[in-house]
């Protein structure tokens, strides 16, 4: 709407863009695909010597990024625009549409949200009428010229051969940054590879760094040019602004210009109000009760913020959380704020109640609907995922008609259509991914940030943090100042995505694996790793040793002694032998810990040491808090008396390392495994029976000591393995004979005699350890110069034969063409149940219930059990999953059982059925907390799921399945959960 | 039974029928009851859903056959595969057909199907490739890409509305100017991945046609044996149709399918 | 005239509950889709069936369900009579109807919308109950057609002369002038779908004449699916894998 905005007339004077011009250009680069030869350029200058008319001409001057674009597109290549939310991109699709229309060509525009799809169309429709709309919920005048779509529809469009494919010239992607998310960018990537050849595209993105990468990526695959038009330009300025929890006042961190402010930054830091209570940091929850419980005296800080907001005239204002419940927690702490005059609130009203007069009376009577509307009229509004759709609509148009100063958001409402606010307001700097809070990237802080700042309205926008405690200044700067995301690939492997391009007559999965974003940049690193071999070759090549071939020869056999020296120890120490001599007392000789692993001991005697055996113990299970202990030899451990370093690490556990006794240390008592100890003396020496003082202990160190210089000459009295212990083991025997055989070979080599030994062991063991280097990185680049994902592909391509979707020949068969239909739910598991006759006994209702489990993802902690049928039917569903998950592992295919099992849900079962059932929509609310919002985002994508499913029964010719998913869709598509979106 | 409507001599008799019998015996003995008629039942396990599929119905809560053929099933999918019909497209299969009607925005194909596909002008790669609407023009223009009784190979893309649509998206569709065209029963035709080119010389085509009139499966590989036979032994083409041949061919096939069996 | 004798037995030779031999070959017109001939004794009937194809008279055209053709003639040479019949006589243009109206009935036509099937039925020799043999003939083409069926339909005759009932008439015995009931039926829904007569019949003894009639044609039901359960093992055994 952005310019939309800018079109009135009495706005587009105060813009000051000529001087930003000069200020921000705009960078401007061509990828050429390998082997391209630019056309002469009187070919090029032909077309454009006629000086067309342009398609479309806006009624403001083009900021320089957008008419280098256009230049672009008028030279019928393709673009990528790299530019922040606000800059104007979607000039350059408007630009795009116009001139294909001009051409009587197709264009496709797509964008990741259904929303925004919506939103889109209304725009362009106006522009050029000519449009239509395809989302899986609506589908508007298919045959317009011009398309917006979600790209999903996109995708399936080409997997199916519509005839659009063949007359699209231009594809617009909007937001392709998306590409990078986790669960849906790789639709972006397969719909790019599978477009048209002869098509050109239009990439809209958020600034990222990589932009270049990506167009070569994209001139590779299609073999032409891209451009790239990169800009920071920011129409209005931002200053960043930091407020500490419980302060009063505003730290400017970073002005206009760009620059970090230190010391403001320290004062910031400073004027934290402590917390009251030490506990609280530990609190994830922590500031939550910050910002909500306030002293019942002081206001809270979010209702300090907002009041200063408006004091200032900040407004209107954004205030991002990330969570809905935060959300909606929030707004609440603002009852006392009244932000609206009494014409504003009539407006509101009206256009309120307007938009829901769509609704059925029941409807219109929800919590959610009529809680809402005293909150909008103050002034102050909410938006998130779990609002149902048409409120998040209607907040939307009362926020672009600024009837809405103050907006609780999430951050979905950053993603989109241009709804700027002067003020952005971060309540919280660090968000829940999942298993962990993590500081916001500095990519997350751009594109939230971005909408602060009205073009041609304010001078500068203000971004606001509120941080409740210390930050790094670096990490403070890297999120505010850092670079954007790059984007980077999140292709994965999908059994639908298999099947229909193995069902694609010239369709191949491998194809698509070969031109995928992700195979690109995986090659991309193949230079830095041979010049990483090259460098360790270098190396490897300037070492030079003296007599190599004698000292390899020597270096092998100290291997070998060593080897069959640990076999030996291995029998002696078996705990069969051993336990017998583990007196207390006796005097054993143990290996150091050595923290450096990368040096493996040539000499065994460097890392000696010597302790005195306390007792052992037998140990039950793998004890999890000493790392040392190796499962194998757990069973006991040796408790000895010993020269130790203490060390804490950061956790403040501490560790213990073993040193030799003359070096610095504490005389302690460790448990070590028995693999530890190398060899049993002979020896046993008195202990003192209290070792608890220190003095006592260091006296029997020093006793040790004394004793070990006593034995220097004859060297310490060992046990005898057979007279002593009694080992009468065969493989004692050959090994203790090799043993014999070895050392003589030691005495006859010359060059142990040499007095540099060590030291040259020491380089030729350098030199054999960058051979091995160079082996692992030549087997990296091997790996990655086969394609990537292709073991995955064979060991997908064999569950789906060990299944039957498909034969041998990779001719799909026809539980793969079922499968190849399901696409919005997990594809497998809902074959199965099909052909495992599942849904045909049970009643609608219950199918359209058990289907829920399929859509529904979130996780409820306390939702009740679904009833007895239900929770029967769900469990022949988990078993489903269970042996689909059990049969991919099988087949090599990397995936957590357990975790698949759970990901089906049974959580909204028992409100999907009554929702069957024909019960009201505030009805079926009353039984659940979840959200509306999500509740309905649900049951769509049910419906959606309902309508592949009856594709699927029509092509095995099961007519009375086809009937029952037909009869299922009809009991759920009613009312608000299928209500019209207002964009329409 | 199903004659073979050749004139043969008595020995020629006799060998083709012992040729036959060979069949017979290497076919797998377990499938044998798996054959049905029409409106014979299909004993399933009624305890739980079966999914009835194509050339089932229900009767009476029994699942019976609509069709002949052999009874299939996956998991608790019950079907009856035909052994002898019409073509029934599949979303994906590439069919020839023969223009019948150059109709508004469309071509009419006749591709051995209960119904005519349609070639839709905008389900066409346009010659020279370029990305463009179809105008009022490309529709006056259509009979200079194809006309009546012409033979183009197309893909299924599947059903719409008003019938079963066909598109062309690649450059490897379209005319098909060489060879003849051949109307088998597509079920002796074994799903792959291409179903036969048409690159069929008149060799070719005779050796479809045998192999046609004998009710054996139809693969490159065979085909390309059975020239491979016609040439070994010196035949002329026109000889290729006569029951000698016929009968050879059929001996050599018996040999072919039992070496494969020994092998696995 | 006697058409029993007192021994019990028939003009040619049959006891009065006895069919004529019945052969059945499928497979006669290799350029049909289904074919198939069949006979009955003397009289001998072939069929052909094309189709599903695209409906040739586009008015015709049924959206939800396939339509229906039959066309029956009587070769020229199949009588000894020298009597020509234009084509198109009233007695074919009947039996067309009803052959195909009982063939419709078993044709599942809804699965194949938007198509024609075209039945085409001549008698190549005729002896009495050529109705019923077209029937079975037609019956046999269209399932070696593939076109998925309801049941199979099989037909059989059966008079009363001399007050005895008589199965499966022949010329002489039909144009006795005496009753002579035509039944078809769906042997596995156990459902009649067919019923003809001429003349006139007691009402008690209708029903036995039309049991018996109905055993005839069970008779050839059994007959019918032996044949095509033949076929189609050889379809597959011959097709290979």
């Amino acid at each position: 709407m952005g310019s939309l905005k800018r079109k009135s007339p009495e706005e587009e004077t105060p813009t000051p863009a000529p001087t930003s011009n000069i200020q921000y250009d705009c960078l401007h680069e061509v990828s050429y695909p390998h082997g391209y030869v630019p056309a002469s350029s009187s070919t090029t200058s032909d077309s454009s010597s006629q000086t067309k008319e342009p398609a479309k001409k806006f009624p403001f001057t083009l900021d320089p990024f957008q008419s280098q674009a256009i230049t672009c597109l008028e030279n019928s290549e393709s673009v990528m625009v790299s530019a922040h939310t606000s800059a104007g991109k979607t000039v350059v699709a408007l630009y795009a549409i116009a001139m294909s229309l001009r051409d009587g060509q197709r264009v496709i525009y797509t964008s990741p949200i259904k929303a925004l799809s919506n939103q889109k169309y209304r725009e362009f429709k106006e522009e050029f009428s000519d449009v239509g709309l395809m989302t899986g919920d609506v589908t508007i005048d298919p045959n317009a010229s011009c398309l917006v779509m979600t790209t999903e529809i996109w995708r399936s469009m080409q997997y199916k051969g519509s005839e659009v494919t063949r007359e699209v010239a231009w594809i617009i992607f909007d937001e392709v940054h998306y590409m990078r998310d986790r669960e849906r960018g790789v639709v972006w990537e397969e719909s790019i590879v599978m477009s048209p050849k002869n098509a050109r595209f239009v990439f809209l993105s958020a600034t990222v760094p990589n932009a270049k990468e990506f167009a070569d990526w994209v001139a590779k695959v299609h073999q032409q040019p891209c451009h790239i038009v990169y800009t920071d330009y920011r129409p209005t300025p931002l200053q960043h602004y930091i407020f500490p929890s419980g302060s009063e006042g505003l730290y400017l961190v970073v002005d206009e210009k760009g620059k970090f402010r230190e010391d403001s930054f320290h004062k910031a830091l400073n004027a934290l109000v402590p917390a009251a209570d030490g506990d609280r940091k530990k609190d994830n929850a922590k500031w939550q009760k910050g910002l909500v419980l306030g002293k019942a005296a002081e206001e809270s800080d979010i209702f300090k913020m907002v009041k200063m907001i408006i004091q200032r005239q900040y407004d209107p204002v954004i205030l991002f959380s990330f969570s809905k419940r935060e959300c909606e927690f929030l707004a609440m702490q603002m009852a006392k704020m009244d932000l609206n005059g009494d014409t504003e609130k009539d407006n509101i009203e009206k256009i309120f109640w307007c938009a829901m007069d769509m609704l059925s009376d029941d409807d219109k009577k929800l919590p959610q609907v009529s809680n809402m509307l005293p909150l909008l009229k103050r002034g102050i509004g909410v938006h998130h995922s779990g609002l149902l759709p048409i409120l998040k609509e209607v907040i939307e148009i009362l926020f672009q008609e600024g009837l809405i100063k103050c907006l609780f958001a999430t951050e979905t409402f950053s993603i989109g259509l241009n709804m700027p606010a002067k003020t952005v307001v971060f309540t919280n700097v660090r968000k829940f991914d999942g298993d962990k809070f993590r500081w916001l990237t500095s990519g997350e802080y751009i594109q939230m940030s971005g909408r602060a700042g009205r073009r041609g309205i304010d001078d500068r926008g203000v971004c606001i943090l509120m941080i409740d405690e210390k930050m790094e200044p670096s990490t403070a700067k890297s999120m505010v100042k850092g670079a954007a995301d790059s984007l980077n690939s999140a292709f994965h492997l999908s059994y639908n995505m298999i099947l229909n391009q193995m069902r694609c007559e010239d369709g191949d999965p491998e194809n698509l694996l070969r031109n995928s974003f992700f195979q690109f940049q995986a090659d991309r690193a193949i230079p830095d790793l041979e010049k990483q071999i090259k460098a360790f070759e270098e190396e490897r090549e300037s070492i030079v040793i003296e007599e190599e071939d004698s000292l390899k020869d020597y270096y092998n056999l100290l291997e070998q002694l060593r080897s069959l020296n640990k076999d030996v120890r291995d029998i002696v120490l078996s705990p069969r032998h051993c336990l017998p001599f583990l007196q207390p007392g006796r005097l054993v000789s143990i290996q150091c810990t050595s923290n450096d692993e990368e040096l493996s001991p040539i000499f065994i005697e460097d890392q000696l040491t010597w302790g005195l055996i306390i007792s052992f113990e037998r140990i039950k299970g793998v004890s999890e808090d000493d790392a040392n202990i190796k499962p194998e030899d757990a069973s006991y451990k040796v408790d000895v008396l010993t020269r130790c370093v203490v060390r804490k690490d950061k956790l403040g556990k501490k560790s213990y390392e073993i040193v030799p006794l003359k070096e610095h240390g504490e005389p302690i008592v460790v448990s070590i495994p028995i693999s530890q100890i190398n060899t049993i003396t002979g020896l046993r020496l008195y202990m003192p029976k209290d070792l608890l003082p220190l003095e006592a202990r260091e006296n029997t160190l020093k006793k040790i000591i004394e004793t070990l210089t006593r034995f220097k000459e004859k060297g310490l009295p060992h046990l005898d393995p057979e007279e002593d212990m009694k080992i009468q083991s065969s493989s004692y025997k050959k090994a203790s004979r090799r043993i014999e055989a070895l050392e003589r070979l030691f005495e006859k080599h010359e060059i142990a005699k040499s007095p540099l030994i060590k030291e040259k062991l020491k380089v030729f063991q350098r030199k054999q350890e960058l051979t091995a280097k160079i082996k692992s990185i030549k087997r990296t680049l091997s790996s990655t110069t086969t394609l990537a994902f292709k073991d995955e592909l064979k060991a997908r391509k064999r569950v789906l034969r060990r299944l039957g979707y498909a034969t041998n020949d990779n001719v799909v068969d026809l539980k793969g063409k079922v499968a190849c239909e399901i696409s919005s739910a997990d594809e497998l598991t809902l074959t199965e149940l099909m052909f495992n006759g599942v849904f045909k006994d049970i009643k609608v209702e219950e199918m359209i219930s058990l289907l829920s489990c399929f859509v529904w993802r979130e996780k409820i902690n306390d939702a009740a059990k679904p009833r007895e049928e239900l929770d029967m039917l769900y469990s022949q569903l988990q078993d489903t999953a269970r042996r689909v998950a059990q049969l991919q592992l099988e087949c090599k295919v990397q995936i957590d059982v357990d975790t698949f099992v759970k990901s089906f849900r049974p959580d909204i079962m028992e409100v999907v059925y009554a929702w069957a059932k024909g019960s009201k929509f505030y009805e079926i609310m009353e039984i659940t907390k979840v959200f509306e919002g999500s509740l309905i985002r649900s049951i769509r994508r049910l419906e959606e799921v309902l309508q592949q499913l009856i594709e699927a029964a029509k092509s095995i010719g099961e007519t009375e399945l086809e009937a029952k998913f037909e009869e299922a869709v009809s009991k759920i598509k009613r009312d608000i959960v299928f209500a019209a979106s207002l964009y329409l | 039974m199903r004659g073979i409507q050749l004139q043969l001599s008595q020995t020629q008799k006799l060998r083709l029928q012992k040729a036959l019998e060979q069949l017979e015996s290497l076919s797998s003995k377990v499938n044998s009851d798996a054959s049905v008629t029409i409106a014979d039942s299909i004993s399933v396990n009624h305890e739980d859903g079966v999914l009835k599929g194509h050339g089932t119905a229900d009767l009476d809560g029994e699942v019976v056959a609509t069709l002949c053929g052999v009874v299939e099933r996956v998991n608790k999918l019950v079907y009856v595969r035909a052994l002898r019909s019409r073509y029934k497209p599949e979303v994906g299969d590439i069919v020839i057909g023969r223009v019948i009607e150059v109709a508004q925005k469309r071509w009419r194909l006749d591709i051995n199907y209960s119904q005519n596909a349609y070639l839709m002008l905008s389900a066409m790669n346009m010659p020279d490739g370029v990305q463009r609407r179809r105008t009022a023009l490309d529709e006056l223009n259509m009979r200079c890409i194809f006309e009546e009784a012409d033979v183009i190979c197309a893909e299924v893309r599947g059903f719409q509305h008003d019938g079963l649509h066909l598109q062309a998206r690649s450059k490897k569709y379209g005319k098909l100017t060489t060879g003849q065209l051949i109307t088998v029963h597509t079920v002796f035709s074994e799903e792959t991945k291409t179903t036969f080119p048409s690159s069929s010389t008149v060799w070719a085509a005779n050796a479809v046609r045998v192999l046609s009139t004998l009710g054996f499966v139809i693969t490159l590989e065979i085909i390309q044996g059975v020239i491979d036979l016609s040439l070994s032994v010196n035949l002329d083409i026109h000889d290729m149709l006569g029951s000698e041949f016929c009968v050879l061919v059929a001996e050599n096939e018996a040999e072919r399918r039992s070496s494969t069996k020994k092998r696995r | 005239m006697e058409y029993v004798s007192p021994e019990g037995l028939r003009l040619d030779g049959r006891r009065p509950m006895e069919m004529r031999q019945i052969r059945a070959e499928i497979g006669a017109v290799s350029k049909a889709d289904g074919s198939a001939v069949f006979e009955m004794g003397n009289t001998k009937v072939i069929a052909a069936v094309y189709g599903p194809r695209e409906v040739q008279n586009r008015s015709q055209q049924l959206s939800d369900q396939a339509l229906v053709r039959c066309e029956y003639s009587m070769a020229n040479f199949s009588t000894g009579d020298r009597m020509r019949k234009p084509k198109g006589d009233r007695r074919s243009i009947e039996i067309s109807l009803v052959i195909r109206q009982t063939m419709e009935e078993c044709i599942l036509t809804h699965l194949m919308p938007r198509s024609q099937i075209d039945i085409y039925v001549q008698v190549l020799q005729a002896d009495g109950g050529t109705r019923s043999a077209c029937i079975n003939a037609a019956t046999l083409a269209l399932a070696d057609a593939g076109i998925p069926m309801r049941d199979l339909v099989t037909s059989c005759s059966a008079g009363y002369l001399n007050s005895t009932p008589l199965l499966d008439l022949n010329y002489v015995e039909d144009s006795a002038g005496g009753p002579d009931i035509t039944v078809g039926i769906l042997p596995k829904l156990d459902k009649v779908t067919l019923l003809q007569m001429d003349s006139k019949l007691p009402i008690d003894i209708l029903e036995n004449v039309m049991q018996l009639a109905t055993e005839g044609c069970k008779a050839i039901a059994n007959y019918i699916r032996e044949i095509l359960l033949e076929n189609t093992k050889e379809l597959e055994y011959r097709r290979g894998s």
